[in-house]
C-alpha cells in the first residue's frame, strides 16, 4: 500500500519534473533516447553471469530475471554470456565487460568498477548434522584441526570470514564454484562449507538432504551488500546515478523482491532484501 | 516601718471589702497578672524576638547567601552553557575531523554516496543537536543527510511514516540537468520512498558556508541564522576536506541551547537569554520568539529589542563594565528583578552575552521558605517554651499561692498547720523553708508570750523561758541566773537540758562571785556590757564544779562548750540576771555557729523573757507588798486592841487550813471542791482582812472593859464622888457637932452613911466590872445608888472638848453651887448620830440593820446599868458595825477582777445560817463556802483566844461545846463545822496556836450528833 502510493508520487514527480525541465530547456525530447543515453546504453550492453545458485544456473536465476528486468525499463540491449567468476573480475578490469551480477565492492575493484547495492547477502557454514551441534561460531570450526572447510575460490565472504579463513591455512580446501563445495561436502572431502544461506535451500531441496546436512549462522555481521557491477570506462557517474535509481525503483515498487520470491523462500528473500 | 504603717490601709480595706481610695490598692488591683501569664507572656514576647530577630537575620544572611549563591548560579548557568556549546561543537567537529579525513570527497556516484548512510545513521542518531551533515562538490553536487527525529519533520519532508532520516541529493544527469531527490531510509537504513523534487535547487557553491570553508583549511562557524530547510535556528559548522575535493558541512540546532536555557532556569520564571554580538537572540527558552519574519517574508533571528522582555532588555543594557559579570536589579511592573550580564565564549573568540533575570520573590524564595521555616520552629519551640513555661511556672505557682495561703494564715495568726510547703525550684523551697521556719520562729514567740503570760509562778515563768530559749536556740541546755542586786554574784535559778532534763549542778547551786576565772569573767562581760557574748571554751575541772556541768560535760561526751550569754535586763536597761545557752561542740565534730541571726533570735527570746521576768518580778513584788499592806492592817487591827489579840492573824490560817480540808474530800458534801490559785489568794486576802474595819471601831469601845469606860474608866470619877460624899458625911458630923449635935448620934450617923457609901460603891464598882447578869434589883440599886446627890461647886464646862462644850451647852449652866445627883444620865452624855453614821435601808450593800437612835450614850447610870457585859446598845452597834466597815471599805478598793469576792468573803462571817446574822441576815445558801468557813473559824478563833483580856481562854471541849450550840441554832454551817471537826483542823490548829492548858480531848462524835434546828420560816 505504502509502495503503492510512493510509485503514484513518484510517477507524479516525475511527470512534473519532466514537464518543467522541457519548459525551460525549450525542447521536449524523445523519452527512449534520453533513456538510453542516460543509462549510457546507445550500444549493447554485454553482462556476464556466474553460476551462483538460485542467482544463476543452468540460464535461469534471480539474476537472470533482474537482468531482464533492467533491459525491459531501460531499453538497453544486453548481451549476456555465463563465466567463471574470477574470469569475469579480469573482463571487468580489462574492459572487456561492461556489466556483470553480484560483487562485493573493494578499493581495488573500484577502481575498474562502479558498485550498485543489488541484494543483502548471508553468509552462513553448512555442515554434516552429526558435528552441527559443536558449531556455534566460526571459531568452533577453527579449533577442530580434522574439519576441513570448503569456499569458492575468489569469493569474498565478508569480515567476518575472511578474516577467519585466513588463519585456517590448509584446512581451506578452494573450489571453483558453489556446486563444487556442496559435493565436496556431500563427499566428505570436508567436513564445513562457507555459503550464501539461499544455497543451502537451493543445494538441499529436498528434507532427506537437509536432515543430513544443517545450515549454521555463525556470523554476527548483518548480510554484505552485493552489488552490480558496472565497468567504470563504460558508464559515467551520472548514468550509474540512473541505473542506482533504477534499482531503487525496482526495490521500491518491489519488483526485486517478487523476483527473489520466484527462486528462494521467502525467509531467504527477506535476508537478500537487507541491504 | 514605714513598709509596715503603710500595708496597714490596704490590708484593713481588703479584709473589709471597702471600696479601697489607696492608690495603691487601686494600683494593686489594676496590674495583678497571674504568674502563669507572665511567664507565657515573657516567653512569647521573648521567643518572638529572639525567633523574630534570628529569622530576619536569617534572611538577611539567606539573601545574602542567595546573591553569593546566584553569583556561583550564574557561574554555573554560564559554564552549563558554554559546555553546552561545547558538546555541541565539540562532538561536531569530530564528526567533521572523521569526514573530512574519509573519501567521501572520491565519492563522484550517488551510489557511492549513499554507501555513507550506515556512517551518517550513525552520526545523526547519536549527536541529535546535529540538524544535518552534508557534503557540497565543486560540481555543484550535494548530498546532504538529516535526520527525521519526528512526525512534523517527516511531514514537512513527505518522509513515510517509517523513515527515520532522509537524505537529500542535488546531482548532476548525463545531459547537466541537475537532479533533486529525496530519498527515506527506516531505522535498519532500508530505502522506504524516494522522490524527486525539481524545485529542489540547490548548488553548495552558492552558499557561504562552502565559500568560506573552500578557501581555507580550518573549520568555519557561521553565525547562528535561520535554517532554510526547517526554519530552526542553528550554526553550521563546515570544512574542506583534506583531499580539497569537497566542503563537509554540519548544521547544529541551537534549539538544543533554548532546551537547556529552559533547563537551567533558575526559578520559574527566570528568563534567560543568550544575544550574539549583533544583538540577536540565539538561545530562548521558546525558540519560537527567536524567530522573526521579516517585512519580505524571510526568517531572520530576533533582536533582544524584539523579544519584548523588558527584564532581559535591563540585563542587556548593564554595562558588563569590563568585569565578567555585571549585575543589576530593576523593578518593572511591581516586580523586582536581580539582573546578570556575563559572556559564553563560543569559539574562536567568539563571545555571546548571556543575559539573566530572576525575580526577587522567586529568588528569595527560598530565603522566605527558609524563614517561613524557621518561623514554623519557632512556633513549635515557642509552643513546646509555653508549655515548659507553663509546667515550669505551675511548678513554681502551685507552691507560691500555697506559700501565699500559707502567709495570709500567719497574717491571721494562725499557726495550726505545721506543713512545710516545698517545691522542685529550689528558690522557693528555700522560701517555703523560711517561711516554715519564720512562721515555726514566730509560733515559739507567740508560744513563748502566751507560755509567758500565762505562767503564774515565777519558777515555772523561768523555767519556760529557759526551756522555750533552748528550744528556739537548738542548744543542749542552759541556765538561767539571777545577779545579787549589787551584781556582784549571780545565782542559779534554773537550768534545764536535752530531753527537758534538769541538770543535777547548777540547781541550788551557791551563789557564784562574778569576779571568778575563765567563763565566769564572760559572764560577768555579759553583765557588764550589756550584751550577748558568745565563748567556747573547753572548761577546766573548777569551772564544771563551779557551773555543776561536770555530769553534763560528761553524759555529752563534751571537750568544748559553746556559750551564749544573754543578760537579762529590766526596763531601765540594768542587768538582773543571766540566761546562759550551753552547747556541747565536743570532738569538733559538732560545730554550733551562733550567727548574727541566732545571736537576733536569742536576743529577741531573751528580751521578751526579760519583760516577763521583770514584770513578773513586779508582781510578786507588788503582791508581796499589798499582802505585806494587808498583814500590817491585820497586824495593826490585831495591834490596836490586845482585846484581839492575833485574832486576825489566826483567822488566816485557821480558814486556810479548813479549805485545804475541804479540798482534800473525796467524799460528801465538799467532794469536788477546788480552789484556784486566784481562789486561794482570795480567800487569804479575804481572811487577812476580815476584821479591817475594826480599824474604825473607836477603840475603847472595842476594848471597854468596863461599863464606865470610855477613853478611861469612870469609875474612878464616880468613886471621887463617893469620896467626896464621904467627906461631906464628915463634914455634916463636924458640923452637927460644932452645932451642938450628939456626938455619939452624929458619929453613929456619919459612921453608918460612910459604910452605905462604902458599900454602895463596892456595889457600882462591882457593876462596873460587868462580870455578872444583872439583875432587876441591882438595877434598881444602882438607880438608888444614882439618887444620891453630891454638891457640885466648879463648872463642868471648864477645861471641856469642844465637842463635850457643844453637847453641854445645849442647856445653860445651872448656878454653883449646884446639887447633882451621884451618877446620871446627862443629856451631855449623849453623843448624837452624824449623817455618816446612818446606813439607808435601801443601802447599796444590802446591809439590814437595827441602828441605834444614839451614836453614844455615856449615861452613867445607863452604861452601870447594861445588864450584860459592859456595852451598851450603842456600843455594841458600834462593835458589830465594824463588819459593815469592813465591806465598806473592802468594796471601796480596786480588786482586780480575781479577788472581786473578796468583801463577800471577808464580809459574811458574822452571818448566820437561819439568816438572823448580821449585816445582810444572809442565809445559808447565800453565803459562799469560804465565808461559812470563815464564820467557823472566826468563831472558834474567838472562842479558843487566850489573848483576850476580858476573858480567859477556852478549852477545846468548851469552846467545841459552844459551837455545838451555835450548830444547833443554826448559827455555823452544820457540814463545814463536821468537817471541821472531822478532818482534825481543830487539832492541828490546837497544836500551832493553843496552850497546853486548853487542849484537852472534846466530844466531837457529841457535836457531830448534833442535828440543827428546822429553821423557822
Amino acid at each position: 500500500m505504502q509502495v503503492r502510493r510512493s510509485e503514484i508520487w513518484r510517477r507524479g514527480y516525475r511527470l512534473l519534473g519532466t514537464m518543467a525541465l522541457a519548459a525551460i530547456s525549450g525542447a521536449v525530447r524523445a523519452a527512449q533516447a534520453e533513456t538510453l543515453a542516460d543509462y549510457g546504453c546507445e550500444e549493447p550492453i554485454h553482462l556476464a553471469f556466474y553460476e551462483f545458485g538460485p542467482f544463476y544456473h543452468d540460464g535461469i536465476g534471480i539474476d537472470r530475471d533482474v537482468v531482464d528486468e533492467l533491459a525491459a525499463r531501460t531499453g538497453c540491449r544486453i548481451e549476456t554470456t555465463t563465466e567463471p567468476r574470477a574470469q569475469i573480475w579480469q573482463e571487468l578490469e580489462a574492459n572487456t565487460l561492461d556489466m556483470s551480477t553480484g560483487g562485493i565492492r573493494t578499493d581495488a575493484r573500484a577502481r575498474f568498477a562502479y558498485f550498485i547495492p543489488y541484494f543483502g547477502l548471508k553468509n552462513a557454514v553448512v555442515a554434516g548434522r552429526d558435528i552441527a551441534p559443536q558449531i556455534h561460531s566460526f571459531d568452533d570450526i577453527l579449533e577442530n584441526p580434522n574439519w576441513r572447510i570448503g569456499v569458492v575460490e575468489g569469493y569474498l565472504h565478508g569480515p567476518y570470514f575472511d578474516y577467519r579463513l585466513s588463519v585456517a591455512g590448509a584446512r581451506v580446501i578452494r573450489y571453483p564454484d558453489q556446486n563444487a563445495i556442496y559435493r565436496a561436502l556431500q563427499d566428505g572431502e570436508v567436513q564445513v562449507i562457507v555459503s550464501p544461506a539461499f544455497n543451502y535451500e537451493y543445494f538441499f531441496p529436498s528434507e532427506v538432504q537437509r536432515r543430513d546436512f544443517a545450515l549454521i549462522d555463525v556470523s554476527p555481521a548483518p548480510p554484505i551488500s552485493e552489488d552490480m557491477l558496472f565497468n567504470k570506462r563504460r558508464f559515467t557517474p551520472a548514468q550509474i546515478g540512473a541505473w542506482s535509481r533504477l534499482f531503487e525503483q525496482m526495490r521500491l515498487d518491489g519488483t526485486l523482491e517478487r523476483i527473489f520470491r520466484r527462486q528462494v523462500s521467502p525467509e531467504m528473500a527477506r535476508i537478500l532484501m537487507t541491504y | 516601718m514605714v513598709d509596715a504603717t503603710s500595708e496597714i490601709p490596704a490590708a484593713v480595706a481588703k479584709r473589709t471589702g471597702e471600696p479601697a481610695g489607696d492608690p495603691a490598692l487601686r494600683a494593686e488591683r489594676r496590674l495583678r497578672i497571674p504568674l502563669l501569664a507572665v511567664a507565657a507572656g515573657t516567653v512569647i514576647v521573648l521567643l518572638s524576638v529572639v525567633a523574630g530577630a534570628l529569622s530576619w537575620q536569617a534572611y538577611r544572611s539567606a539573601q545574602e547567601v542567595l546573591i553569593s549563591a546566584s553569583t556561583e548560579t550564574v557561574g554555573f548557568v554560564r559554564d552549563s552553557l558554554a559546555e553546552k556549546v561545547k558538546r555541541l561543537l565539540e562532538p561536531a567537529q569530530t564528526q567533521l575531523t572523521f569526514m573530512m579525513e574519509s573519501d567521501i570527497a572520491q565519492a563522484a556516484t550517488l551510489p557511492e554516496r549513499l554507501r555513507l548512510i550506515p556512517v551518517m545513521a550513525v552520526a545523526l542518531k547519536n549527536n541529535p543537536l546535529l540538524d544535518a551533515v552534508y557534503v557540497g562538490y565543486p560540481d555543484g553536487e550535494f548530498i546532504l543527510f538529516r535526520a527525521l527525529p519526528d512526525r512534523e519533520a517527516r511531514l514537512r519532508l513527505s518522509a513515510p511514516d517509517n523513515a527515520v532520516f532522509v537524505v537529500q541529493t542535488e546531482s548532476l544527469a548525463a545531459d547537466g540537468q541537475r537532479i533533486g531527490e529525496y530519498r527515506y531510509y527506516d531505522a535498519t537504513n532500508a530505502l522506504v520512498g524516494s522522490r524527486l523534487d525539481p524545485a529542489y535547487s540547490y548548488d553548495p557553491r552558492t552558499r557561504g558556508w562552502y565559500n568560506a570553508a573552500i578557501n581555507q583549511s580550518d573549520a568555519v562557524l557561521t553565525d547562528p541564522y535561520v535554517f532554510f530547510t526547517n526554519k530552526a535556528v542553528g550554526i553550521t559548522l563546515a570544512q574542506r576536506t583534506v583531499d580539497g575535493g569537497a566542503v563537509v558541512g554540519l548544521d547544529l540546532r541551537l534549539k538544543a541551547l533554548a532546551d537547556q536555557i529552559a533547563a537551567l532556569r533558575i526559578t520559574p520564571s527566570t528568563d534567560m537569554a543568550l544575544v550574539n554580538r549583533k544583538d540577536e537572540v540565539v538561545g530562548y527558552r521558546d525558540p519560537d520568539r527567536m524567530v522573526t519574519q521579516d517585512r519580505d517574508g524571510q526568517m531572520r533571528l530576533t533582536t533582544i529589542e524584539e523579544l519584548h522582555s523588558d527584564p532581559l532588555l535591563a540585563a542587556f543594557h548593564l554595562s558588563a563594565g569590563g568585569d565578567s559579570l555585571a549585575r543589576g536589579r530593576t523593578d518593572i511592573a511591581g516586580r523586582n528583578w536581580q539582573l546578570v550580564q556575563t559572556s559564553i565564549e563560543v569559539m574562536s573568540n567568539r563571545q555571546l552575552k548571556l543575559l539573566i533575570a530572576i525575580p526577587n520573590d522567586e529568588f528569595f524564595a527560598a530565603a522566605r521558605a527558609l524563614v517561613f521555616r524557621q518561623l514554623v520552629v519557632a512556633v513549635i519551640i515557642m509552643g513546646v517554651a509555653i508549655l515548659a513555661a507553663w509546667w515550669g511556672t505551675k511548678l513554681m505557682v502551685r507552691p507560691l499561692r500555697r506559700l501565699a495561703r500559707e502567709t495570709a494564715r500567719i497574717e491571721q495568726l494562725d499557726f495550726d498547720s505545721d506543713t512545710r510547703i516545698g517545691s522542685r525550684v529550689g528558690e522557693i523551697d528555700d522560701l517555703g523553708r523560711a517561711l516554715h521556719r519564720m512562721k515555726r520562729t514566730i509560733r515559739k514567740f507567740l508560744n513563748i508570750g502566751h507560755a509567758l503570760a500565762a505562767e503564774r509562778e515565777m519558777k515555772a515563768l523561768i523555767d519556760r523561758v529557759l526551756a522555750e530559749t533552748i528550744d528556739v536556740a537548738q542548744s543542749d541546755g542552759g541556765a538561767i541566773f539571777m545577779l545579787d542586786d549589787r551584781q556582784q554574784t549571780i545565782m542559779s535559778e534554773t537550768d534545764r537540758w536535752m530531753n527537758g532534763e534538769s541538770g543535777p549542778g547548777l540547781k541550788g547551786a551557791a551563789a557564784i562571785p562574778l569576779g571568778g576565772p575563765g567563763i565566769i569573767r564572760k559572764f560577768a562581760e555579759a553583765v557588764r556590757s550589756r550584751e550577748v557574748v558568745v565563748a567556747e571554751i573547753a572548761p577546766t575541772e573548777a569551772e564544771r564544779a563551779v557551773l555543776g556541768l561536770g555530769e553534763t560535760c560528761e553524759r555529752l561526751k563534751a571537750e568544748r562548750l559553746t556559750f551564749v550569754i544573754v543578760p537579762l535586763l529590766d526596763r531601765n536597761q540594768v542587768p538582773f540576771g543571766l540566761l546562759v545557752l550551753i552547747k556541747a561542740t565536743g570532738g569538733g565534730e559538732v560545730v554550733w555557729t551562733v550567727d548574727e541571726r541566732l545571736t537576733k533570735l536569742i536576743h529577741a527570746v531573751s528580751g521578751n523573757a526579760s519583760v516577763a521576768i521583770q514584770n513578773k518580778l513586779l508582781l510578786e513584788a507588788q503582791k508581796k507588798l499589798i499582802d505585806a499592806l494587808i498583814k500590817l492592817v491585820a497586824g495593826a487591827i490585831d495591834a490596836k486592841s490586845a482585846y484581839t489579840g492575833g485574832h486576825c492573824q489566826r483567822v488566816p490560817a485557821l480558814t486556810r487550813m479548813l479549805a485545804e480540808a475541804a479540798v482534800r474530800q473525796t467524799e460528801g458534801p465538799y467532794h469536788g471542791f477546788r480552789l484556784n490559785d486566784e481562789e486561794w489568794e482570795a480567800l487569804d486576802i479575804a481572811a487577812w482582812l476580815h476584821d479591817c474595819g475594826k480599824v474604825t471601831t473607836p477603840e475603847y469601845v472595842v476594848d471597854k472593859a468596863t461599863k464606865l469606860e470610855t477613853l478611861y474608866d469612870r469609875i474612878h470619877e464616880v468613886r471621887m464622888r463617893f469620896e467626896v460624899l464621904k467627906g461631906q458625911a464628915e463634914t455634916a458630923y463636924w458640923r452637927g457637932l460644932a452645932q451642938g449635935g450628939d456626938e455619939a448620934a452624929l458619929r453613929a450617923e456619919m459612921e453608918a452613911e460612910k459604910r452605905a457609901l462604902d458599900d454602895d460603891f463596892a456595889f457600882i464598882a462591882t457593876c462596873n466590872e460587868g462580870g455578872e447578869f444583872l439583875e432587876p434589883d441591882k438595877i434598881a440599886r444602882i438607880k438608888a445608888i444614882a439618887d444620891r446627890r453630891w454638891t457640885r461647886t466648879l463648872s463642868n464646862r471648864l477645861g471641856v472638848s469642844y465637842e463635850e462644850r457643844k453637847r453641854m451647852e445645849q442647856r445653860p449652866e445651872p448656878p454653883l453651887p449646884v446639887e447633882e445627883p451621884l451618877l446620871q444620865d446627862r443629856y451631855d452624855h449623849i453623843v448624837a448620830l452624824e449623817a455618816r453614821d446612818i446606813v439607808p435601808p435601801d443601802n447599796p450593800w444590802g446591809f439590814i440593820l437595827n441602828a441605834p437612835k444614839v451614836k453614844f450614850n455615856h449615861g452613867e447610870v445607863y452604861n452601870l446599868c447594861v445588864a450584860r457585859g459592859t456595852l451598851t446598845d450603842e456600843e455594841r452597834y458600834r462593835i458589830n458595825d465594824h463588819i459593815v466597815q469592813t465591806i465598806i471599805m473592802l468594796q471601796s478598793l480596786p480588786f482586780p477582777k480575781h479577788l472581786k469576792a473578796v468583801p463577800e468573803l471577808a464580809g459574811g462571817h458574822h452571818e448566820k445560817m437561819d439568816g438572823t446574822g448580821y449585816p445582810k441576815r444572809l442565809k445559808g445558801g447565800d453565803m459562799s463556802v469560804i465565808a461559812r468557813m470563815m464564820a467557823i473559824a472566826d468563831v472558834f478563833e474567838a472562842l479558843t483566844a487566850a489573848d483576850r483580856p476580858y476573858k480567859k481562854a477556852k478549852t477545846l471541849s468548851e469552846a467545841m461545846k459552844i459551837m455545838g450550840f451555835m450548830k444547833r441554832d443554826n448559827h455555823l454551817d452544820p457540814d463545814l463545822l463536821d468537817l471541821f471537826l472531822i478532818s482534825g483542823v481543830w487539832r492541828d490548829y490546837a497544836k500551832r496556836f493553843l496552850l497546853p492548858e486548853q487542849i484537852d480531848e472534846p466530844d466531837i462524835a457529841g457535836i457531830l450528833a448534833i442535828k440543827p434546828q428546822p429553821v423557822r420560816a
